[in-house]
C-alpha cells in the first residue's frame, strides 16, 4: 500500500517512461541520508528569490548603472541608481526602488522614482511608464531588461506617450526650451511652478 | 458532539448501527475489491486496500473555499477517515453561491474550521482536523505526516510555495515523495509527483501575466471604464491617501475608488464604469460558479482515491476542462522543464571540515569536474552568502570569504548555488565533520 | 474638487432594485459628489461571482427554472446542489424509495439519521440548506406510475434531470417529453439523462430544438474595414494626418488608418482590397511608409491587424444556416422569438451591404481618448441605424404572421440585434432512436478506429448500452453478482455489443476492456464520480435554462479510469 511501496510503486507502467528520464544527481561527496533533515524546517529560498538571484548575479550592468542593497538578506528591495553620461539628463543621478514580490516573475517588479523629476514619461509621484513594467510584461524578461528599459528613457524621452503631460508638452514644442527646463529642475529649481528635487552628482 | 446529533434525531442506536455496518460502502467497494482491465500490478483490493484508505491514511487539503469545500466533501465520502485542512480566509457572503458547507450565519468565521466542523457533523465516522492560517507558517515536518497532498488554491504564489515545499522534501529524501494534487480555479486538475513529473514550477512561463495598462494610458489617454479604476485606484489612492494601504474588501474603500472612477469617466465621455467592475477590476476578481468547481475538484479527489488505493490508473499528469462550448477536457503528459528552478534543481550533501572558510568551500565547488561550474553565486535563504556580481554585493560579502563555512551557516541553513554555466540551481545539504 | 476620504464618505441607502448596479451615462455623468452609490445588495453580492459570468439576464431566467430530479441518488443530488446554489426558482425530487446506508454513505445531502427516512424527503431537507430563497418539494410515488397516471406533472417543469433511473422508465419519459414538444406551441422540455457505473459516467441531453441568445464568442466586434458604413469612411478620409503633431499622429486608431488606407487602395485598384500576397505586401508597405516615427505603436497595431481589411466581411456560415432553415423561412403565429428574429434578419441581409447589423463594441487600441471615443460613437450610431432599420422590417414580420407589433420585447430584440454572432440553435432528436441503435450511431460504429482518442469511451458508450439491454432480460446491471461471476456478466455484455456492433470474429481489445470497466462498476456510484458527472449536468443545465453558452448536443462519456471525456451525437 501507499505507506509500505517504495517510490515507483506510485508509479503505474504509464509513467515509467517518465522516471527513467530523471535527472541524474551528481555524486559529490558522499550522498548520506540524514534520518532526522526531514524532521526539521529547513528554509529554503522561494522560486522568486532564485530567478532574482539569477538575474542578478548574470547582470552585465555599465558603468552609468549600480545596485544597492540596503538589506543582504532581502535581495527582492533594492536600489537602482543611474547616471547617464550622455543626453539630456547627463550629470544627474537618479534613483529608483524595485519591489519584487513573491509572484516574481510572473509579476513584474515595482519600480518607482524616488525623486521628484522632469520628465514626459514619468511623474510627480515617481509613477514610470514602461511597458515592460505593465502590459508587455513577460517571464522570460528578466531584471537585466528593466534597468535598461528604465536608462533608455533618460537617453530617449518620449514626449508622444507622456505621463507628465507638460513635460512632454515642453518637448514637442521646443527642444531647446525642454533641455533648459531639465537642466533648471536637477539643480532643484522650478519648472512650471513645481519645484523638483536636486539630483546632480556631487 | 457525535452523541448530541444523535439523540436530537431517534438515539444513538440508528448512528452505532449505521457505522457498524460495513455493507454502507458496497457502492465504492465494487472497485475497491475487484481489478478492473487497467488496474495497475501492485492494486491488492479488499480488506488491506480499504484498511489503508479508511485508516491508515492521512490527507491534506489546502484551501476551503470553492474547490476545498467540494474536495473536503468528496474525499470525506470516498473514506478518508483523517483529513486536515488549511486554509488562512474568513467566509465572505460572496462565496455562499459555491461554497457550499457555509451559511449566511457563517459570515466572517473561518473557512478551515467552519468546513470541517460541517463534515464531520454530515458524515460520521470522518475526522478532519482544521487549521486557520498561512500553509507556508507550517515546517516541513508537518507536511511530512501526509501522504497525499490536494491542493484548491487561487493563490499562484501559495502553489508555488506548496510545490517547492514538496520538491524539496523529495529531493532531500525519497521517502518523502508526496504526491501534489493541484485542482485550478480555471479548469484544470493535475497530478504533481514531486522530481518525478513536470511541477506547477516547470509550468509557470504558461501562465498569462496579470492584466495591466500603460500607466500613460492611465494617467492620460483613458478609453475604457477599466482605465477610469485603475486610475483611481493605482495612481489617486496613493496621492491622496499616501500609506494607507489600500483594503479592496472595504467597501468604504471601492466606494471611494467607484466615485472617483465615475467621475473621471464622465470627464471623458466614457462609460461603463459600475460598482461591480470597479470591485471585479481592483479585486482582480474571477468568476466562479459551482458546477466548474465540482467538476475539477471531483477530478483532484478521483486521483487521491487511485493514488490511495491504486485501484486504477492515476492521472499523468494534467486534464483541463472547458464548458464554454459543450463538455470538454484535454488530458495530457504536461513534460518536465529540465531548466525548472523548483525541480530541475540538484540536491546534494557535501561534507565539510569545521576549518573550511567560505573560499576553501567554493574552491572546492569549482575544482568538481563533475559541476563544471567557474562563478558561482552562493545564497541561504537568509540572504546572500557570497555573490561574485553585481559590485555592491559583492562588495558585502566579499568578507565572508575568509569566515569559517561554519560561523557563517545557522543550523539547518541549506545552501544555494547558481552559476551562468550551470542550467539549475544546487541545492548543498552541509555536513560538518 | 474636494475630495472625501473613505472615513467620511456619507453611507447611503442601497437602491438596488435590479440585479446588476449598471447606471445611466446620464447619471453617471454629473460629477463626484452626485454619483449615487449603488453598493450591490445582499443578494447581489451573494452571486456576485456568477453574475460575472451570465449577468442579471441570465439569473432572472435561472430564478424561473424549475427542476425536477427524478433518482434521488448521489449524482443527482450533486448536480441539484449546483443549480439550488447559483438559484433555480424550485426543484422537486420524485423518488418511492427509503434511505438505505449504502445511499448515506455515497450521498452527501443524507445523513446516518435518514436511514429509513423517505431519500426523497430527506435530501431535499439538505438541499434546501444551500439556498433559502430556493424552493424545494419531494413526490413519493413510482416514477413509471406517475407517468402513466399524471403524466402532466412531467410537463409543469423547466428541465428534468433522470439518473440512474430503469432503462424503460427513462424512454417512457423521453417519448413523452418528445411528444409534447411536437404539438405547435407545446412545451420543449430538456431532459438530461444521466448513467454511472464506477468510475464510467453518461450524460445525455434531449430537446427539440434549443436557441442560444449569447454563445459567448471571443469577439462580438463587426469592425467592417473592408466595407466599411459610409460615415466611418468619411472620418476616415476627412483626418488631415500632416497637420497633426506627432502625438496626434501616433495617436490615431489602428481603425481609422486601416479603414483609410484601404479606403484609398480600393480607389486605385477598381474598388478591390488587395488580393495577391504581394498586394497586401504592398499594402503594408504603404501603409509603414505613413509613419512619421519609427516607433509609433499605432501603427505597429494597424499593421499587425491588416489581415482584417481582406478578410472579407460577410454573414457568418453558421448564422446563414440559420437563416436558410425552414422553421425560420416559414414563421408563423406560432412559431418562437429566435425563428421570427431569424426570419427578420434574412431579409436584413438580402439588401445591400448584405451584412448584419453593426455591432456597436469597438476593441480598446492605442488611441487618444477624443478619437477612440469620436470612433466608439461613429459605431455606436451606426447600431442605432442598423437597429432601427431591423426593427422596421421585424414589424412588416410581425404584422404579416398575425402579431402584434411589440409581440417581442424591445430588450430581447436590441440583445439580438447587438449580438447576431452570438446566436446558435440546437436540434436534437429523440432518445429513443439512440437507444435502439439507430442512424447515427450505425456511422460511429462504421467508423470506429481503435486509435481514436475518443475510442474508449465510445467503447463504454456501447457498453452502457448493452447494459441497458442486460438488465431488461435479467432485471439486474451486469457486474451486482459476487465477483466470480463478473466474466461471465462481461462475456454476456460482449455478446450484446457484437450483436450491435455486427463484427462476429475482429473485436477490439479496446471494446473487451472498456466493458470489463464498466461490468466492474457494477453501476455502483462512486462519489467522486457522482460529483464530477453532478457538475457536468449542472453546467449543462445552466446553458439550457439561461439560453447562453453552447450545451452539450447530446452525449458524452466520461471515463474517470484515464481522466477522459468524449462527446457524441447520436
Amino acid at each position: 500500500m501507499l505507506a509500505l511501496l517504495p517510490t515507483t510503486a506510485y508509479l503505474h507502467p504509464i509513467n515509467t517512461v517518465t522516471l527513467s528520464h530523471r535527472r541524474h544527481r551528481p555524486q559529490l561527496w558522499s550522498v548520506k541520508k540524514n534520518e532526522e533533515a526531514a524532521a526539521k524546517k529547513k528554509p529554503k529560498m522561494t522560486a522568486a528569490q532564485l530567478r532574482v538571484q539569477k538575474d542578478l548575479t548574470e547582470l552585465e550592468l555599465p558603468s552609468t548603472m549600480t545596485t544597492q542593497f540596503p538589506d543582504l538578506a532581502d535581495v527582492l528591495n533594492f536600489t537602482l541608481t543611474i547616471t547617464p553620461d550622455e543626453g539630456i539628463y547627463k550629470g544627474g543621478v537618479f534613483k529608483f526602488t524595485f519591489a519584487i514580490n513573491a509572484n516574481y516573475p510572473h509579476e513584474p517588479p515595482k519600480v518607482r522614482c524616488v525623486q521628484k523629476i522632469y520628465h514626459p514619461n514619468l511623474d510627480l509621484e515617481g509613477n514610470v511608464c514602461l511597458n515592460i513594467l505593465r502590459e508587455d510584461w513577460k517571464p522570460v524578461l528578466n531584471l537585466s531588461s528593466v534597468m535598461i528599459g528604465i536608462q533608455y528613457l533618460f537617453l530617449e524621452p518620449n514626449p508622444d506617450d507622456p505621463l507628465n503631460k507638460d513635460a512632454a508638452e515642453d518637448l514637442r514644442r521646443n527642444r531647446e526650451a525642454f533641455i533648459q527646463n531639465v537642466k533648471t529642475s536637477m539643480r532643484g529649481g522650478s519648472v512650471r511652478g513645481e519645484t523638483f528635487d536636486r539630483v546632480l552628482q556631487a | 458532539m457525535t452523541a448530541a446529533v444523535a439523540n436530537a434525531n431517534g438515539g444513538p442506536s440508528k448512528l452505532t448501527s449505521y457505522l457498524a455496518d460495513e455493507t454502507r460502502f458496497a457502492h465504492i467497494d465494487k472497485v475497491l475489491d475487484r481489478r478492473g482491465p487497467w488496474t495497475d500490478e501492485r492494486f491488492v483490493g479488499g480488506k488491506e486496500t480499504k484498511d489503508f484508505l479508511r485508516t491508515q491514511s492521512k490527507i491534506l487539503v489546502i484551501g476551503a473555499g470553492g474547490l476545498g469545500c467540494e474536495i473536503l466533501q468528496n474525499l470525506a465520502l470516498s473514506g478518508f477517515n483523517n483529513i486536515h485542512v488549511i486554509d488562512m480566509d474568513t467566509i465572505d457572503i460572496s462565496n455562499l453561491n459555491r461554497q457550499f458547507l457555509f451559511r449566511e450565519a457563517d459570515v466572517g468565521k473561518s473557512k478551515a474550521l467552519c468546513a470541517a466542523e460541517f463534515v464531520m457533523k454530515r458524515v460520521p465516522g470522518v475526522k478532519v482536523t482544521a487549521y486557520h492560517g498561512k500553509i507556508q507558517d507550517h515546517p516541513q515536518s508537518f507536511y511530512a505526516q501526509f501522504n497525499i497532498v490536494v491542493a484548491g488554491l487561487d493563490s499562484i504564489s501559495a502553489r508555488r510555495w506548496i510545490n517547492a515545499t514538496l520538491v524539496q522534501m523529495a529531493q532531500e529524501d525519497e521517502e518523502n515523495l508526496k504526491p501534489l494534487i493541484d485542482g485550478g480555479f480555471k479548469g484544470q486538475a493535475r497530478v504533481i509527483l514531486p522530481t518525478v513529473t513536470s511541477c506547477y514550477e516547470c509550468s509557470i512561463d504558461m501562465l498569462t501575466p496579470p492584466t495591466a495598462f500603460p500607466i500613460c494610458t492611465i494617467a492620460n489617454t483613458p478609453r475604457l471604464p477599466e482605465h477610469c479604476i485603475e486610475w483611481a485606484s493605482v495612481l489617486e489612492w496613493p496621492k491622496v491617501f499616501k500609506d494607507k494601504k489600500l483594503d479592496t474588501d472595504d467597501p468604504d474603500h471601492i466606494e471611494w475608488l467607484y466615485r472617483q472612477a465615475s467621475a473621471r469617466a464622465a470627464q471623458f465621455k466614457i462609460e461603463g464604469v459600475t460598482w461591480a467592475l470597479t470591485q471585479g477590476v481592483v479585486k482582480n476578481i474571477i468568476p466562479a460558479i459551482a458546477s466548474t468547481n465540482a467538476i475539477i475538484a471531483a477530478s483532484c479527489c478521483n486521483e487521491a482515491l487511485k493514488i490511495a488505493t491504486a485501484c486504477a490508473p492515476f492521472l499523468n499528469n494534467y486534464m483541463m476542462y472547458v464548458g464554454n462550448d459543450s463538455v470538454y477536457t484535454y488530458t495530457f503528459e504536461h513534460e518536465k522543464r529540465p531548466e525548472c528552478p523548483v525541480c530541475g534543481g540538484e540536491s546534494l550533501t557535501a561534507d565539510v571540515g569545521r576549518d573550511w572558510t567560505l573560499e576553501r568551500f567554493i574552491d572546492s565547488l569549482i575544482a568538481r569536474q563533475d559541476l563544471q561550474i567557474s562563478r558561482p553565486s552562493l545564497s541561504t535563504s537568509r540572504g546572500a552568502l557570497y555573490w561574485p556580481s553585481p559590485p555592491d554585493v559583492h562588495e558585502a560579502t566579499k568578507p565572508n570569504l575568509e569566515k569559517l563555512l561554519v560561523d557563517l551557516l545557522i543550523e539547518d541553513d541549506g545552501i544555494t548555488v547558481l552559476d551562468p554555466a550551470l542550467p539549475v540551481s544546487l541545492s548543498i545539504t552541509v555536513n560538518f565533520l | 474638487m474636494p475630495v472625501s476620504s473613505p472615513s467620511t464618505v456619507e453611507r447611503r441607502p442601497t437602491k438596488i432594485t435590479k440585479m446588476d448596479d449598471s447606471i445611466d451615462v446620464v447619471q453617471a455623468t454629473t460629477g463626484t459628489s452626485d454619483i449615487p452609490s449603488y453598493r450591490p445588495d445582499a443578494k447581489t453580492r451573494r452571486y456576485d461571482r456568477q453574475l460575472r459570468l451570465w449577468a442579471s439576464a441570465g439569473q432572472r431566467s435561472l430564478e424561473q427554472a424549475r427542476v425536477l430530479l427524478i433518482g434521488c441518488d448521489a449524482t443527482g443530488c450533486q448536480a441539484l446542489k449546483n443549480l439550488v446554489l447559483p438559484g433555480i426558482s424550485h426543484f422537486t425530487i420524485l423518488s418511492p424509495q427509503l434511505t438505505s446506508a449504502q445511499d448515506v454513505a455515497t450521498n452527501f445531502f443524507l445523513h446516518p439519521d435518514s436511514v429509513g427516512s423517505s431519500i426523497a424527503k430527506e435530501s431535499v431537507k439538505y438541499l434546501k440548506e444551500l439556498n433559502p430563497s430556493v424552493e424545494g418539494a419531494a413526490r413519493l410515488d413510482d416514477p413509471a406510475s406517475l407517468l402513466l397516471s399524471d403524466p402532466e406533472f412531467f410537463l409543469s417543469f423547466t428541465l428534468i434531470v433522470a439518473s440512474n433511473l430503469e432503462p424503460s422508465t427513462v424512454l417512457q419519459l423521453a417519448d413523452l417529453l418528445w411528444d409534447a414538444s411536437s404539438t405547435v406551441g407545446g412545451p420543449d422540455i430538456p431532459l438530461i439523462v444521466i448513467r454511472n457505473s464506477g468510475f464510467v459516467g453518461r450524460v445525455e441531453i434531449q430537446l427539440r430544438e434549443h436557441s442560444v441568445v449569447d454563445t459567448h464568442p471571443d469577439t462580438t466586434h463587426t469592425l467592417r474595414l473592408d466595407a466599411p458604413f459610409p460615415s466611418l469612411e468619411q472620418h476616415a478620409r476627412s483626418l488631415d494626418y500632416s497637420s497633426m503633431d506627432s502625438m496626434e499622429h501616433s495617436h490615431i486608431p489602428w481603425v481609422i488608418l486601416l479603414v483609410r488606407a484601404a479606403s484609398l487602395w480600393k480607389e486605385s485598384h477598381g474598388g478591390l482590397i488587395p488580393q495577391t500576397s504581394e498586394e497586401k505586401t504592398e499594402f503594408k508597405e504603404l501603409l509603414k511608409s505613413e509613419k512619421q516615427k519609427g516607433d509609433e505603436e499605432n501603427y505597429d497595431e494597424a499593421l499587425a491587424q491588416s489581415y482584417r481589411v481582406w478578410s472579407k466581411s460577410e454573414v457568418p456560415w453558421e448564422l446563414k444556416q440559420l437563416l436558410e432553415d425552414d422553421t425560420v423561412n416559414n414563421v408563423s403565429v406560432n412559431s418562437k422569438n429566435l425563428h421570427i428574429l431569424l426570419h427578420a434578419l434574412g431579409r436584413y441581409v438580402s439588401s445591400p451591404p448584405h451584412l448584419p447589423p453593426t455591432a456597436p463594441s469597438l476593441p480598446d487600441m492605442h488611441s487618444s481618448t477624443t478619437s477612440y471615443i469620436a470612433l466608439q460613437n461613429l459605431y455606436k450610431t451606426q447600431y442605432q441605424q442598423d437597429l432601427s432599420r431591423f426593427q422596421a422590417l421585424l414589424v412588416a414580420v410581425l404584422n404579416n404572421v398575425g402579431l402584434p407589433e411589440d409581440a417581442i420585447p424591445q430588450e430581447e430584440v436590441e440583445s439580438f440585434v447587438r449580438n447576431v454572432g452570438g446566436v446558435g440553435v440546437i436540434k436534437g432528436t429523440p432518445l429513443r432512436e439512440s437507444r435502439e441503435g439507430k442512424g447515427a450511431l450505425q456511422d460511429e460504429i462504421a467508423n470506429f478506429d481503435e486509435e481514436v482518442d475518443s475510442a474508449t469511451c465510445f467503447g463504454m458508450y456501447l457498453a452502457l448500452l448493452a447494459s441497458e439491454r442486460f438488465y431488461a432480460t435479467h432485471s439486474r446491471w451486469p457486474g451486482t453478482t459476487p465477483s466470480e461471476d463478473m466474466a461471465k456478466d462481461s462475456r454476456e455484455v460482449e455478446d450484446i455489443v457484437k450483436g450491435v456492433v455486427g463484427k462476429q470474429d475482429e473485436f477490439s481489445d479496446i471494446l473487451v476492456e472498456s466493458i470489463g470497466e464498466v461490468v466492474r462498476g457494477g453501476f455502483s456510484t462512486i462519489p467522486t464520480t457522482a460529483a464530477f458527472l453532478g457538475g457536468v449536468v449542472a453546467q449543462e443545465a445552466i446553458k439550457l435554462v439561461t439560453n447562453q453558452y453552447t450545451p452539450l448536443d447530446n452525449t458524452v462519456i466520461v471515463n474517470l479510469v484515464k481522466s477522459e471525456s468524449a462527446k457524441f451525437k447520436f
